[in-house]
């Protein structure tokens, strides 16, 4: 969500862009109160809260700090609780081969 | 204030002929003047001959009246104003959204107000949760926005309801932002006043600039996904004899779920801007043609004051509990601001969110906004008074209002008869009633419509006690919970 043109306050730390992108032939499908994440063949994996705002933040382009920020409000978590939750989904993707480094 | 008194059966002019309606009943028929005559003369005629189905529909306690919330608020959605910002600068906005400071909600604010609303539904047994954001323009404050709608979700998630998420906007946006409200939101009103010609005059940029061709990239966009696409036109004095033909295109250019119709709303703004509200019954009458263009295309044409789909109390979202949450935590009845509803002697707030983001709602305030949509004196002779149920409360049937008709009580008026006559198959009484000024004007000024004589079911509906207001028991509510 115009992630690319905020002023960020991580933008001091880290770069205000994601570090990620969606690996190629992924797709994804929102229901009703999860996501669906498909590879190209056809694996799928079921993302519940809060991961799959992780998951929506992350495609969009915000940085794992701006991530982390938004993340706590949405799951109730502190800071570095929020932070812990982003890093290990993101590490958990990677290595799915749903995210890859950009 | 006295309470208004309510009514169950109705009977209006229809140039020789009348329309019978009964809201409660969800029957409305057109009859002749001897037949009206009989229905006016109550049980005894009606038992017997032609008017013997209709005297026995009308007998029946009607099973759609709705009734005032009580107890505990249970609100039918949570409304979210993320900012009162606008980028644009309307020339009929009286909101100040392009020069009032972009103050954006906190997203503590956001939270409370969401985890506030999923615990009342649980507690209330609903099934869904709806959420509503109000501008301002809304997507000035896209984490906000974001925020709301994951935490909506898991909570949906947690307590097994289904979330439902719309919204207004400009349509002044970017396409991540389009492709976020394809992804979570069920619907998205956009305003759009017409084609390039109107839309830019009257929904310039706070700097001037023409926003047509941007809103068009929008709606473009957001044809193309998976959200219920309601366009908004506000219609002037200046493109009403173009309402057809604005409808019409709409609906080609775009095929969006519905096209809703709306009158402006005369103010400082458009007085400053030499803009004017159309002659009610140009209006009308374009409307109703409206109606028919759309027709052919399965794209329904909605002019809210006129909606028959259900009785209700309240035209709005005030006195239903629903709650909007302001940038500053503030808890009210309705998305206008403060200084309006003030301006009119009335206190819309009903809580806040306090320092600990314990949301706390004022028993003493929402008993008194409760309250707002009985005290209609204006209504009580129209037959309009469970379907338009006297429009805005700030705008329209304020607190010490004449009780005159105004002209959008006339275009009102005009145009649900039309849609009643047309919902009665009756569509060619509906044209020739549209094109007859003395026909319109005789339905809009009669003076009393409502007739309370058909058996022992249809005394006058009050507030408080009547066969078809019933109190005690399993209370009935006028929203059910589950989404329109």
């Amino acid at each position: 969500m115009a992630a690319r043109r905020r002023a960020s306050p991580c933008a001091e730390r880290e770069s205000a862009v994601s570090p990620y992108r969606v690996a190629p032939g992924v797709h994804w499908v929102v229901g009703r109160t999860a996501l669906t994440i498909l590879d190209g063949n056809g694996a799928a994996k079921t993302l519940g809260y809060p991961e799959a705002a992780v998951w929506d933040f992350v495609t969009r382009g915000y940085s794992l700090c701006d991530v982390s920020r938004l993340i706590a409000p949405v799951a109730s978590l502190d800071p570095p609780a929020a932070r812990q939750v982003v890093q290990a989904a993101v590490d958990g993707w990677i290595a799915s081969g749903f995210l890859e480094r950009a | 204030m006295h309470r208004m008194t309510r009514h169950g059966v109705f009977l209006v002019p229809v140039l020789d002929r009348w329309l019978a309606f009964a809201p409660l009943h969800g029957v409305a028929a057109v009859v002749n003047a001897a037949a009206a005559r009989d229905l006016r003369r109550g049980a005894a005629v009606l038992s017997n001959g032609a008017l013997a189905d209709l005297g026995r529909v009308l007998r029946r306690v009607p099973s759609n009246a709705p009734c005032p919330p009580d107890g505990e608020a249970c609100p039918p959605l949570l409304g979210i104003i993320p900012t009162r910002g606008c980028n644009l600068a309307c020339a009929y906005c009286d909101f100040g959204g392009s020069s009032s400071a972009h103050t954006t909600m906190a997203p503590s604010i956001a939270v409370a107000a969401v985890d506030w609303m999923a615990q009342r539904m649980r507690d209330a047994g609903r099934r869904s949760y709806r959420v509503h954001f109000f501008g301002g323009e809304p997507f000035l404050a896209p984490e906000i926005v974001a925020i709301v709608v994951h935490r909506v979700r898991l909570l949906a998630d947690r307590h097994g309801l289904a979330p439902y998420v719309d919204g207004s906007t400009s349509g002044v946006i970017d396409a991540g932002v389009c492709e976020f409200i394809g992804d979570y939101f069920s619907g998205i009103a956009v305003s759009l006043d017409g084609p390039p010609e109107i839309h830019n005059r009257l929904r310039p940029r706070s700097g001037g600039q023409p926003t047509f061709d941007h809103v068009n990239r929008t709606v473009a966009r957001l044809s193309e996904m998976p959200v219920e696409l309601c366009l908004r036109a506000c219609i002037t004095e200046d493109s009403v004899e173009e309402l057809e033909h604005v409808v019409r295109w709409m609906i080609d250019t775009y095929r969006p779920s519905a096209v809703n119709i709306e009158t402006l709303t005369p103010g400082v703004a458009s007085r400053r801007a030499g803009l004017k509200a159309p002659d009610p019954y140009r209006f009308a009458a374009r409307c109703v043609s409206a109606y028919k263009v759309a027709d052919d295309t399965g794209v329904p044409v909605v002019y809210s004051a006129a909606e028959r789909e259900r009785a209700r109390l309240s035209f709005c979202p005030v006195g239903t509990d629903a709650v909007i949450v302001s940038p500053d935590g503030r808890v009210s009845a309705c998305y206008l601001r403060p200084e309006d509803w003030r301006s009119r002697g009335l206190d819309l707030d009903v809580g806040g969110i306090d320092t600990e983001g314990t949301v706390v709602i004022d028993r003493g305030a929402l008993g008194r906004v409760r309250e707002l949509p009985l005290l209609k004196p204006r209504c009580a002779r129209c037959f309009c008074q469970w379907t338009c149920a006297g429009g805005c409360h700030i705008n329209e049937t304020y607190p010490g209002c004449a009780v005159d008709y105004t002209p959008f009580c006339v275009q009102t008026r005009i145009v649900t008869a039309c849609l009643l006559l047309r919902d009665a198959g009756c569509g060619e009484v509906a044209d020739a009633l549209v094109s007859d000024q003395r026909a319109m004007e005789r339905l809009a000024c009669h003076w009393w419509d409502p007739f309370d004589s058909i058996g022992d079911e249809n005394v006058p509906v009050t507030g408080e006690a009547s066969p078809v207001w019933p109190r005690g028991g399993e209370p009935r509510r006028a929203q059910s919970g589950s989404p329109p």
